[in-house]
């Protein structure tokens, strides 16, 4: 397998916020958590999944008889599409002229996805930035492995944003294609991640503590959600974890709703509507607690 | 005759200009003394008559000295005078007729046959108006800015940046000095006589200015009456002689420009750093009355509110004492970075050799929101300069852009862009066999053209294209050589020619074989949106074959009414901006047809450039707004995509591959191209090394120029909501800065739908 196929949401080209330098991000369709602050929540299933936006349907109808399926239909004045039903089949997609209808991925082969990175070459070198993988969970993918191999290969920095809930095999194999592990550390306490997220916390904090033995660069993430692990006696135990882990970068994520949208689009409820979104400002005090805790935090990115 | 409304206002205006200091009966009987010489000279030399109008503005166009003001020199402008761009005044021996009509309201009733007459008089004699009798073609030539026409045309002097270190050499008694000798050598004449003549009144203008110094000291405080008596002290020393100070450099350098009636400046920190450095050295001048007396600098420039012009570039190559003229640069961003103003466009032109902590300062200003400095890559440049304009490497370090970015040599080249060119239009004119959609008129000129139904591969559209395109450059060079002609005939740009090389050495002003290399500009509108729309003709209708190609035509002259799928294809077919190999293909291709049609036809009537530019000052979305829909996507009355830019919302994958689509173009074949790109502070500011390194990448894979805005998410729509909460956010439109609430509403949502990254 050296031209292995993957399901890619989007990529974003000149990204600062996902490692060091300019970088792509190449976003990956499956995640094995579900998140309620997913700010992509698209790309948790593993099969691509229709997106319709409301905001540029215009109601024609157009789409109706194009759906081997009998998914869609309308109904006083609205377009109604059955998840149920649905197989993402995307024949409604082009035959819409609002542009309403998206899937969440396509398919792309590494050597593919390579060729859109290369293109930022020259802003790696002069920046030292490189590829990230994120998603989705990019351990998850089928060959991932080889396209990091390549990425290494063709001079590239590799970073993935992991959610660590997974095998170490699958992380050990990677060790020497990945030069940044950004791992997400959303809760310290074990009942409430498993309930909010699916993550098994011993899973993740082992799988750091093995990264951090086999040499590994290690940055740990939190989103900071309001109500959720955002009271500083929360924060201070997730922090503590992490040095006991012996990681000391430290990202701090405010929490925002900018992946609200997306929750129409997939039909689906956003419940976190009643939360407030957080500024960079409001991460102070949290921020301060780290540092006097010995680990070296960032906000945002 | 062709029809045509003088009237017709004549250049962009955004900024509001500062009323006459003088009362309206003042005005009118001034421009009554001038309109009564100017006939009392017919018949006699247009060197004579110049001369003989001019010394009935100055001094009495003067203004009062204003309490801040560090240096003498504010002029009113009235409808009626001499000049020579259409951003202040007029054009030679102008009259502003909407202007005039607009000024009678300032007079009685009982008064205003008078200001009829001298309209009625203008109508046969102004410069602009007797050159659009000639060169307007009914449908198809129009005059600026009448946007139902394809191809636009006026006669300037735009753009003149004089030899300012002749100036500075020699003072005005050098420059007699100087006439004198040529006179004697090669043999005397008029053009000679009238440049003596003009520098007799440059010298009772100074006199003038001195006495109103004077004026301004009465009742003034001690350190008011110093800086007074500094000025009047300047004043009578550069009335004949070379400067010495910086203060008279300053007072000698804008004096003449204002006589001149330019209104870009040129390389300030080449000719005035070494007066700057030495004043420092020797003590005679602290850091801080430097900075205030380039803050004065500003102000005088910012008054004179000519929206696109007011250029000051410092840095880059050639320079003759560069360590002096960055002293002068580092003061320089200072200023541009606390005053905000959106004039001078200030402009840094740099190379790898430019000092760091300058690069660091403008990317400071730029980062605070001041839209200043705009940056000129001279490694680029330099090198593209000498081809385009076919002069040898020292001469091309003497490239400066004005107004919206059109490149001259200082003090050796006329550019002035007479002409603007929608090649959107032209495109959609093609595919109509000769009928523009917006309005149903035949523009073809009696190009025959084929119907899009029996148009039946790409190749043949692109090349019948490329046929009208031909036909239209072609009433381009002949403009714009008409344009030279007709000013020629009436005027010899006198103060200007004194100090553009190499008027004196031949006794001839500028347009009559004076100036050293003559050139001009085209400026090209709806590039991308042709490339765009070829691009996506290429894959909708002759690649997928979703429609024919008269369909095609037809439902996209119904402004897609009925059929906005076709329209979404259309918008998605892959778009320059994106670093997308077949969109950035096709726009080079583009770019490089018009290009070389434009620069060899110049060379072919012997300028020695003739170039476009890809400069835009709003005209993108006033043009637009006559401009029928496109196969691109693009709505009816739509703005058209600005400059080298992307139609906005076109370029979705991020700041790099915009950059790189940016670099596609061979910076040879043009006089000018101007980039935007609008960032939050967040990425700017929060992450400026990596932008730095960013802007540094582009530069080396051929980026030849940049300007920045920097605004947060969302900050335009709420500034829309709330103008006066936002009264201090600059905006670069593209050949000019603006105040965001100040500009008109599609200009707004123009500027808005650009890509913001970070
Ligand atoms: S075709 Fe598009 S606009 Fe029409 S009903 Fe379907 S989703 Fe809505
Ligand atoms: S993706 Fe396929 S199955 Fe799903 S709604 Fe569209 S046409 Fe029907």
């Amino acid at each position: 397998m050296d031209n292995p196929k993957f399901f890619v949401t989007s990529i974003e080209r000149g990204a600062y916020h996902d490692g060091p330098g300019l970088r792509t991000v190449v976003f990956f369709q499956g995640c094995p958590l579900h998140c309620a602050w997913c700010c992509n929540p698209e790309t948790q299933p593993f099969r691509p999944v229709l997106l319709h936006d409301g905001r540029r349907c215009v109601a024609c109808g157009n789409c109706v008889p194009h759906c081997p399926q009998q998914a869609l239909s309308l109904r006083e004045g609205r377009l109604h599409v059955d998840r149920s039903r649905c197989i993402s089949c995307g024949r409604c997609v082009p035959v819409c002229p609002g542009g309403a209808y998206s899937l969440s991925s396509e398919i792309m082969s590494s050597e593919e996805i390579l060729a859109v990175v290369m293109k930022d070459a020259d802003y790696y070198r002069a920046t030292g930035g490189g590829l990230t993988l994120s998603g989705g969970e990019p351990f998850c993918q089928q060959g991932v492995e080889v396209l990091l191999s390549q990425a290494k290969q063709a001079g590239l920095t590799t970073c993935v944003e992991t959610t660590a809930a997974l095998s170490y095999k699958v992380l050990e194999s990677v060790l020497p294609y990945v030069d940044f592990f950004y791992i997400d550390l959303k809760h310290s306490d074990r009942d409430v991640l498993l309930r909010e997220t699916g993550a098994d916390l011993d899973l993740v904090t082992s799988n750091i503590g093995k990264l951090m033995d086999d040499g590994a660069n290690v940055t740990l993430r939190t989103a900071v959600i309001p109500g959720y692990n955002d009271d500083l006696p929360t924060l201070r135990s997730i922090f503590h974890l992490a040095l006991a882990l012996g990681v000391t970068t430290y990202v701090l994520l405010p929490f925002h709703q900018l992946g609200r949208a997306k929750y129409a689009k997939l039909g689906q409820p956003y419940t976190l509507e009643h939360l407030k979104t957080l500024t960079p400002e409001d991460m102070s005090e949290a921020a301060a607690l780290g540092r006097r805790m010995g680990l070296d935090i960032r906000i945002g990115g | 005759m062709p029809k045509f409304s003088v009237e017709t206002p004549q250049n962009v205006a955004v900024s509001i200009k500062i009323p006459p200091e003088m009362s309206p009966m003042d005005q009118l009987e001034l421009m009554e003394r001038y309109t009564a010489t100017h006939r009392a000279y017919e018949g006699k030399s247009r060197e004579e008559r110049e001369i003989a109008c001019l010394r009935v503005l100055y001094p009495a166009l003067f203004r009062s000295i204003e309490p801040d003001d560090l240096f003498a020199g504010r002029l009113d402008f009235l409808p009626i005078g001499f000049g020579c761009v259409t951003s202040i005044g007029g054009v030679g021996h102008y009259c502003v007729f909407n202007k005039l009509t607009a000024f009678k309201d300032l007079l009685p009733p009982d008064e205003h046959e008078r200001v009829d007459a001298l309209y009625d008089y203008w109508l046969e004699h102004d410069l602009k108006t007797k050159y659009c009798r000639q060169a307007l073609k009914d449908d198809v030539v129009g005059m600026f800015i009448d946007c139902e026409y394809p191809l636009i045309v006026t006669a300037r002097l735009s753009g003149m940046m004089l030899n300012y270190h002749m100036l500075m050499e020699l003072g005005i008694d050098g420059l007699r000095k100087r006439i004198r000798e040529q006179q004697e050598k090669l043999e005397d004449n008029d053009f000679y006589r009238a440049s003596l003549a003009s520098l007799d009144l440059f010298s009772s203008c100074c006199d003038h200015l001195a006495d109103k110094t004077r004026t301004a000291m009465e009742g003034s405080t001690p350190k008011r009456r110093e800086e007074l008596l500094r000025m009047e002290a300047a004043l009578l020393h550069i009335r004949n002689d070379r400067p010495e100070t910086f203060v008279e450099a300053l007072q000698l350098f804008w004096l003449y420009a204002l006589l001149a009636g330019v209104i870009n400046y040129g390389r300030m920190d080449d000719v005035l750093g070494p007066f700057l450095a030495r004043d420092l050295r020797m003590g005679r001048l602290t850091e801080d009355e430097a900075f205030s007396l380039l803050q004065s600098l500003w102000t005088m420039i910012e008054n004179r509110r000519t929206t696109v012009n007011g250029r000051i570039i410092v840095g880059g190559r050639g320079r003759r004492d560069p360590e002096s003229a960055d002293i002068f640069t580092r003061i320089a961003m200072d200023v541009a970075h606390s005053c905000r103003y959106v004039e001078p466009q200030f402009t840094l032109r740099f190379d790898r050799e430019t000092p760091e902590d300058i690069i660091d300062a403008a990317l400071d200003a730029i980062g605070s929101g001041a839209t200043y400095p705009t940056l000129y890559n001279d490694d680029v440049h330099v090198p593209a300069v000498m081809r385009a304009m076919r002069v040898d490497e020292k001469t091309a370090e003497q490239y400066v852009p004005f107004g919206c970015g059109e490149f001259v040599i200082q003090g050796q080249s006329v550019g002035t862009p007479n002409i603007c060119i929608n090649l959107l239009k032209i495109l959609q004119i093609a595919l109509n066999n000769g009928v523009d959609p917006m309005d149903g008129i035949d523009k073809s000129d009696g190009v025959p053209l084929l119907p899009a139904e029996e148009i039946g591969s790409f190749d043949v559209l692109f090349s019948q294209y490329k046929r009208l395109l031909d036909h239209y450059f072609d009433l381009s060079i002949e403009s714009q050589l008409l344009s030279y002609e007709v000013m020629n005939q009436e005027v010899s740009f006198l103060f200007t020619s004194i100090l553009m090389d190499d008027c004196i050495e031949r006794g001839k002003a500028v347009l009559d074989g004076g100036i050293r290399y003559l050139g001009g500009t085209v400026e090209t509108y709806g590039n991308i949106n042709v490339s765009d729309s070829l691009t996506a003709i290429k894959k909708v209708v002759f690649e997928d074959q979703r429609v024919t190609l008269s369909a095609l035509r037809d439902a996209v002259n119904r402004d897609f009414d009925g059929n906005m799928l076709l329209r979404r294809h259309l918008w998605e077919a892959p778009k320059y901006g994106n670093d997308n190999d077949e969109a950035d293909t096709m726009a080079n291709e583009v770019f490089e047809f018009v290009a070389n049609g434009i620069r060899d036809r110049g060379i072919n009537a012997g300028m020695t450039y003739f170039l476009i530019v890809i400069s835009n000052n709003q005209l993108n979305t006033e043009w637009g707004r006559r401009t029928a829909a496109s196969y691109d996507g693009r709505r009816k009355g739509q703005f058209m995509n600005p400059a080298n830019n992307p139609q906005g919302g076109a370029n979705t994958s991020g700041p790099t591959a915009m950059l790189n689509s940016l670099t596609r173009f061979d910076a040879g074949l043009h006089g000018g191209s101007l980039q935007n790109i609008k960032f939050t502070p967040d990425f700017f500011n929060g992450h400026r090394d990596l932008v730095k390194k960013m802007f540094r990448v582009y530069f080396d894979r051929g980026g030849c120029q940049l300007m920045v805005t920097i605004v947060n998410r969302g900050e335009l729509e709420k500034a829309v909501k709330n103008p006066d909460a936002y009264r201090d956010l600059l905006v670069r439109v593209s050949g000019f800065s603006a105040v965001f609430v100040n500009l008109e509403t599609d200009i707004q949502e123009e500027l808005m739908s650009r890509v913001l990254y970070g």
